[in-house]
This record gives structure tokens, sequence and C-alpha cells, in this order.
């Protein structure tokens, strides 16, 4: 009985010597693995790749309504595309293309905007969801306008070495060829009914794409901004705008921006100052033309007699970019400090 | 006897593992001390506040803004050194030497445009030009086989030296 009891009693010694060092082991090997692990956890630095486009994540660089009024697009050089609504104080992100925006264009009826980059060409943004939904690259350079008619689906631009693109959206983004006429032009406006304005430096070719045949040629100068719903032009030259009447073939009136207004805080008064400075963008309608410039002002002028109606001042930053609203009784305005500024009419 | 050595060990390999913890965590932040190094960079983009572009050092540079655009400086235009941008991102001056014709100079822009150049061509002729719209311009300069002087307005030539 004592000889069973000691050989038992040695038997469940060696049992516990057994199992403590099969735990020892085990840790051993666990703590052995984790040493491994830390150890080949070496640390990398990575330095975020830096470019020296898409920086600037303030400046607006188009605006276009998507509403009626007072909801819009705004894109920006960082390649994003916002939605902005007046009254809103946030804005919505539709898009990021990740490549500088320059101009867009929007077609309500397929939620598609079309965007002029730097290195992409045109790209076409759902709105929805905001992907790419096709990429239409350029031969040269970049396009910095953009020009579209919903009705039709005839998308146009043209690059800084003077190559114009005309697609038709609505059958597969097919590019359509123009005239030998109308080479190193840029197509500035779009009609319902297919004539498209080209802009040149022997002046201005409407040519319509379905009929393929000219229309009208006028002898004009400085660069065509918009079109009347007559089919006069709203001309621009540095400091000077233009109303060109087509039927007579001839300028109307020309204006400058008059007394560059300047607000000085400290006294909370405008200080107008007799200098004129350059007009960077204009909208033509049925009586009225629209003119923002480098003075930071909107001025609002009698289209029949050219008489200015009224001064508009904007924010303190350089004017962009303008839409006006369908009924023409708003108007946006962005800058190159990321203000928008909706101007009721 | 084994089972205290393999104690000894496990011990052992735990204040290892420990020193390699610590060591992982106070690695954490790493501070780049570069005072003494020579960087060899393509381009250096200095930002303000906003995130906008103020200067740029940069072989080659990017294309001028403009009004929410940027131009296209032409073809073989390629332009290297520093170039300054104001607030709103615009281009206004710069200290660049071209790839095409070999100049090096120093230019100052207005809001829309150009408006004084300070070069020397790599033969040797040093110009400094100033000039408006409408034809304005003071146009000075010195080569091997002469200098000038010209005074332009409004597209006429001034002789400055006999008035």
């Amino acid at each position: 009985m004592k000889d069973r009891g000691w050989m038992f009693q040695k038997m469940e010694k060696r049992k516990m010597y057994y199992n403590n060092r099969k735990i020892n082991l085990y840790s051993l090997a666990g703590i052995l693995f984790l040493s491994i692990i830390l150890w080949s956890c070496k640390q990398e630095i990575s330095i975020k790749k830096g470019r020296f486009t898409a920086v600037n994540p303030v400046s607006y660089t188009d605006v276009i309504y998507k509403a009626d009024r007072d909801t819009v697009f705004v894109s920006g050089f960082d390649g994003k595309i916002h939605e902005v609504i007046k009254s809103e104080t946030k804005q919505q992100q539709i898009a990021a293309i990740g490549d500088e925006i320059y101009a867009m264009a929007y077609d309500k009826r397929k939620s598609r905007l079309y965007a002029a980059t730097l290195n992409s060409g045109i790209v076409v943004v759902n709105t929805k969801d905001g992907s790419v939904v096709k990429q239409l690259p350029l031969k040269n350079t970049w396009a910095k306008q953009l020009t579209y008619n919903s009705h039709n689906g005839i998308l146009a631009t043209y690059d800084f070495k003077g190559y114009h693109y005309v697609w038709n959206t609505n059958e597969d983004f097919n590019a359509i060829e123009t005239p030998k006429v109308l080479q190193g032009t840029r197509p500035r406006y779009i009609r319902d009914n297919g004539d498209i304005f080209f802009d040149g430096k022997q002046g201005v070719i409407v040519w319509n794409y379905k009929t393929k045949t000219i229309i009208q040629k006028n002898k004009t100068s400085g660069h065509l901004i918009d079109v009347d719903d007559q089919n006069n032009y709203l001309m621009l030259s540095g400091k000077e705008f233009s109303f060109f009447d087509t039927k007579a073939d001839s300028i109307v009136y020309s204006q400058k921006h008059p007394d560059w207004p300047i607000y000085v805080a400290d006294k909370d008064t405008t200080v107008k100052v007799p200098l004129h400075l350059e007009i960077i963008s204009g909208i033509i309608t049925t009586y009225t033309i629209y003119t923002c410039g480098l003075d930071k002002s909107l001025r609002k002028w009698d289209k029949q007699s050219g008489e200015l109606m009224n001064t508009y001042l904007l924010s303190k930053n350089t004017p962009s970019a303008m839409d006006i609203a369908k009924d023409g009784g708003q108007l946006v305005i962005v800058d190159l400090g990321g203000n928008i500024q909706f101007q009721e009419l | 006897m084994k089972n205290k050595f393999l104690q000894i060990i496990l011990i052992a390999n735990v204040f290892v593992t420990l020193g390699l913890l610590i060591y992982i965590i106070n690695s954490h932040h790493v501070e780049l001390d570069l005072s003494n190094e020579i960087l060899k960079v393509k381009g250096l983009v200095v930002t303000d506040s906003t995130g906008t572009e103020r200067i740029i050092i940069g072989a080659h540079l990017p294309p001028a803004q403009s009004f929410g655009y940027r131009f296209y400086r032409g073809d073989n235009s390629g332009v290297s050194g520093v170039m300054l941008y104001d607030h709103e991102g615009q281009e206004r001056g710069g200290y660049v030497t071209d790839d095409s014709y070999g100049n090096i100079f120093f230019t100052l822009d207005s809001k829309v445009s150009q408006r004084v150049l300070f070069m020397a061509e790599p033969q040797g002729a040093a110009t400094l030009k100033m000039w408006g719209k409408n034809g304005n311009e003071v146009n000075l300069g010195a080569s091997d086989e002469g200098s000038w002087l010209d005074v332009s307005e409004n597209g006429k030539k001034k002789n400055v030296l006999q008035q």
C-alpha cells in the first residue's frame, strides 16, 4: 500500500512537471512570436506626394444654376464640385475629380455636369452619386470655357492651342466635324435650333451643325461673351464691353465700368476713384446687360441705351464667374476668395 | 532544474518584449532634423493659412493662374525658378530662367497681365522694360554694342534725353 501511494505521488508530480513545462513552453513560444512581430514592425516614414496644381482650396472657378434659382453648383481649383443653397451655410460636396476645374455646364434632365479640367479634358459627372461617367480628351492643352445646350445636347469647347471640339452628347458623345473656315475659332453659344456661334479673329461666325451651313458672319472686335434672344452680341475687350447689333452689323455702344468703388471700412464709406478697371464677365438678357469686373462691382446696364442703371458692390475679392437664374430675377457671383453672392435683381 | 531554466528565459523574454514595446511607443513620434542635410527636390510649395499657394519654387513651374483658370505659357516656354502668388492665388511675378532662349528674368505682373520685365540674355544684353496698355512703355537697356532708353506714350516715341 505504501509503495502504491509513493508510486501515485511520483506519477502526479511527474504529470505536474510536464504540465508546467508545457505551459512554460507555450508562453515562451508566444512571447518569442510577439518579440519577432514587434522586431519586424519597422517604422516607415512616407511623405505625402505634393503637386504644383490643384493646391488652392479657397477660390471658386465657376458657378452654374442647378435649380431655377437659389441652388447652384460651384467648382474650384482643388477639383471639388459643391452644391450650394442660398439660405444654407453648409455646402454639399457633389464630386471630387482630383484635377483643377475651370468651367462647368449642367444638364438637369440627365443629372450630368460637364467640367473642363487642366489634365483630364472634359469630365462628365453624374450629379446623383458624383461618379465620373466619361472623359472627353482634348488634343492639346486644356479648355477654360464650356458651351452647352441641354435642348439638343450639343457640348462645345476650345483649347489654348486654338482647336475647338463639338460633341453630340445625345449620340454617345460623337464628335461633330466643323468646316475649315471655322479653324481657330472658339464656340461660345449654342441655340436650340443647332446654330453654334464661333468667335474668331475675323469676327463671329454662326454655323448650324444640322444643316452644315454658315448662317451668318459679323465682323466684330473683342471676344464674344454672350448672345441675346435676338442674336445680338455682348462683346468684351479689356476694360470695355460692347453691345453689337447683328441686324445693323455694327456696335451700338461701348461702355466701361465708371468710378472704381473702394469701400473704406474705417469710415464705413465708399470712395469712388475715377479709374476704369478690367471687365471679367458679362451676361446679356432681353432688356439688360450685367457686367462684373476687377473693381469688384456688378453693373446693371440698360441694353437699348447703354445707360448704367445700378452698381452693386461685391465682396472684397475678385469675381471669377457669374450665372443668371432662369427667370432673370437673380444672379449669382463667385470669387477667388471663396465667396458666393446671390444678388436679387 | 530544467523548469527553472525555462522560467529564467521566460522572464528574460518578457523584459525584451517590454523593452521593444517601449521602444516602438517612444519612436512613434519622429522628428526629422534636416538642418545639416542637403535636400534634392523637384519643387516646394509654400501655402498660407487658407491653403492657397503663395510661393512656388520649382522646375518647371506650373502655368499661370488667371480669373478661375490657367493660361498656357506656349510651346517650349517652360520656366524654372521662384514664382510669387497673391492672396487669391494669382501669379504676380517671378524670378526664373527659361528653357528655350536661356534668358533669366524677373517679372512683376498686375492682376491681368505682365507689366515689368528685367531680363539678361545669354549673349549679354540686359533690358528693363515697363509698360501699360495703349502703347505706354519705358524700355531701358545695355549690351556690348550700345545702350538705349526708349519712352513711348500712346504708341509714340518720346525723346526724353533732349527734354
